[in-house]
């Protein structure tokens, strides 16, 4: 075929390119004009390999937040709230489906049971048996990455955003993130003006920050005082503090009403999250299963509630 | 770690200016296939060229991304998209592939991008099909499916583009090819008739390993 005279060069410099970078293993090949593929071998799947290393603390994520909305313009008070799960549950919560539905889809793949959807074959792929077992091994590992769900409110977020051409950015004065606990890289983002009330004490350890304008350091938000600050449409944040002691204990579960609001793990015998106002039931898990009797409290804004589980 | 220094560098441009951070530039195969009815799945294999160029790194997406991938549309929804592929740079650094799938539905954009890794110098397989005609476009990287987007898509796609996608601020580093198909669960097609571009500092020629329509190679080497 001859190419247009505007091609040459392109077509020169890319034919260059392939002449001293290696040679493409060509895993599929559509052949022109007829619609099958040639040859059919294993399409290679993600390869991943957890982080090694000590996880980030929720403060640590939350700079890490702030710093990337600093990059891409923000300048603002940022206030950040954020809770911690696995990669696929808090991945599901940031998209718009329930923790039960990401559980569900965790034992899936534990299992290796894959669903009907799972592979895509058609008659031009085969879709093996034993590349099903590995992709859904590699999944579930990925999935258990402990994984911060963050959300950022400002005025301006402009994040990158991967567009088709001539498409328009969403811009939000909100913006949710997926941050890995390990890395601090973000792993996912959900913003616009249509995006849906996040829930995150479906979650562990949530918990508040904010940063004053400018800053890329945050401070807890029941410490700050520009929590109050009221920015246009934007609610006040209404936080407070919760800290304890368990003796012997591994975790605290807080509930509100019937339901269970959040998990707080136990380090050195203590706990502490910031938290919404409002009324709790707290119950004590200790280190052997036993559950001691529930306390009731009453979380105040901007005030810290210090509560003894003794039992 | 690239911390994706958007506006901040916004102003920063190459290939005459037309290419950066915030005005990305693009080499594309794209059709519309609408009046056909179109189809329950679009199928891109997507090949990153690996190795050094002049001393840099190829693929390499200095401050911004490089992604190599298809988008899946609706002409009656403007502005409204979902898409899959790979990506070189943030949010990780440079040189290795990362899939990627993303939507953009009733002005809310959402984004996963995996820690995993897929192989350069590989045609690597991304698949959006929506298995159950109910408008629940399944995302497959490889054999498998890795998420969905549901609720509120139409069954049966109208309009694919596929091709690179270049937002750094400087000149990146990127060669690569496709080969693109359709299929609605079984067999799989060639394009039939597509249009391509390139902005200013992409280069685009017919895959020289499968010249059917859509299967397009490309480059960002400084010249083009």
């Amino acid at each position: 075929m001859r190419l247009p005279s505007t091609l040459k060069k392109p077509r020169q410099v890319l034919l260059m390119s392939a002449a001293f970078l290696s040679a493409a293993t060509v895993v599929v090949v559509l052949s022109h004009g007829a619609a099958q593929a040639t040859s059919v071998t294993q399409t290679p799947f993600v390869s991943y390999s957890a982080p090694s290393g000590p996880e980030k603390s929720a403060l640590a994520i939350a700079e890490t937040a702030v710093h990337l909305a600093r990059g891409w313009g923000e300048d603002g008070e940022i206030t950040v709230e954020l809770a911690r799960g696995t990669m696929t549950q808090a991945r599901a919560l940031m998209e718009g489906q329930s923790l039960a539905t990401a559980q569900a889809h965790e034992a899936q793949l534990k299992s290796g049971t894959p669903s009907s959807t799972f592979c895509f074959g058609g008659q031009n792929a085969s879709c093996t048996a034993v590349e099903q077992q590995h992709a859904m091994e590699e999944l579930y590992a990925e999935g258990q990455a402990s994984t911060y769900l963050v959300l950022m409110s400002g005025s301006d977020f402009t994040p990158p955003e991967r567009l088709p051409k001539g498409a328009k950015p969403a811009i939000s004065d909100k913006v949710m993130l997926l941050i890995d606990a390990h890395t601090g890289i973000p792993l996912g983002m959900t913003i616009g003006a249509g995006m849906k009330t996040l829930d995150l004490s479906e979650l562990q350890d949530a918990s508040a920050f904010v940063a004053p304008a400018r800053s890329t350091t945050a401070h807890a938000a029941t410490t700050t005082p520009r929590l109050t600050h009221n920015r246009g449409s934007h609610p006040k944040p209404k936080f407070g503090s919760l800290a304890g002691v368990l003796k012997h204990g591994r975790e605290v579960i807080v509930f509100n009403g019937r339901s269970v609001f959040m998990r707080i793990s136990i380090k050195r015998q203590h706990f502490r999250t910031n938290i919404h106002m409002g009324s709790y039931s707290l119950v004590g898990k200790l280190t052997s299963g036993r559950q001691c009797p529930a306390r009731k409290v009453t979380i105040i804004r901007q005030q810290e509630t210090f509560v003894h589980l003794n039992c | 770690m690239s911390l994706g220094v958007h506006a901040a560098s916004a102003d920063a441009r190459w290939a005459k200016e037309q290419c950066s951070e915030a005005t990305h530039c693009y080499g594309l195969a794209g059709r519309d296939i609408e009046s056909s009815g179109g189809v329950l799945a679009s199928i891109d294999f997507v090949d990153t060229n690996a190795g050094s160029y002049e001393g840099n790194t190829v693929p390499n997406a200095p401050t911004g991304f490089v992604d190599e991938e298809q988008w899946i549309s609706w002409p009656k929804r403007a502005g409204e998209w979902i898409e899959t592929g790979q990506a070189n740079g943030y949010p990780y650094s440079c040189c290795q592939e990362h899939p990627f799938y993303a939507e953009m539905l009733k002005g809310v954009y959402k984004e996963y991008i995996s820690s995993g890794t897929l192989p350069t110098e590989s045609y690597n397989h991304y698949v959006l099909f929506d298995s159950e005609v109910n408008g629940r476009w399944h995302v497959y990287w490889g054999c498998c499916e890795v998420g969905y987007y549901g609720g509120g898509w139409p069954a049966y796609l109208m309009e694919q583009e596929a091709g690179i996608e270049a937002a750094t601020s400087v000149q990146p580093y990127n060669w690569g090819r496709q080969m693109v198909a359709a299929s609605d669960g079984g067999e799989w097609w060639p394009w039939t008739g597509a249009w391509t571009s390139h902005d200013p500092g992409i280069c685009v020629a017919p895959n020289a390993e499968s010249s059917a329509a859509g299967n397009i190679m490309w480059s960002t080497q400084p010249g083009c």
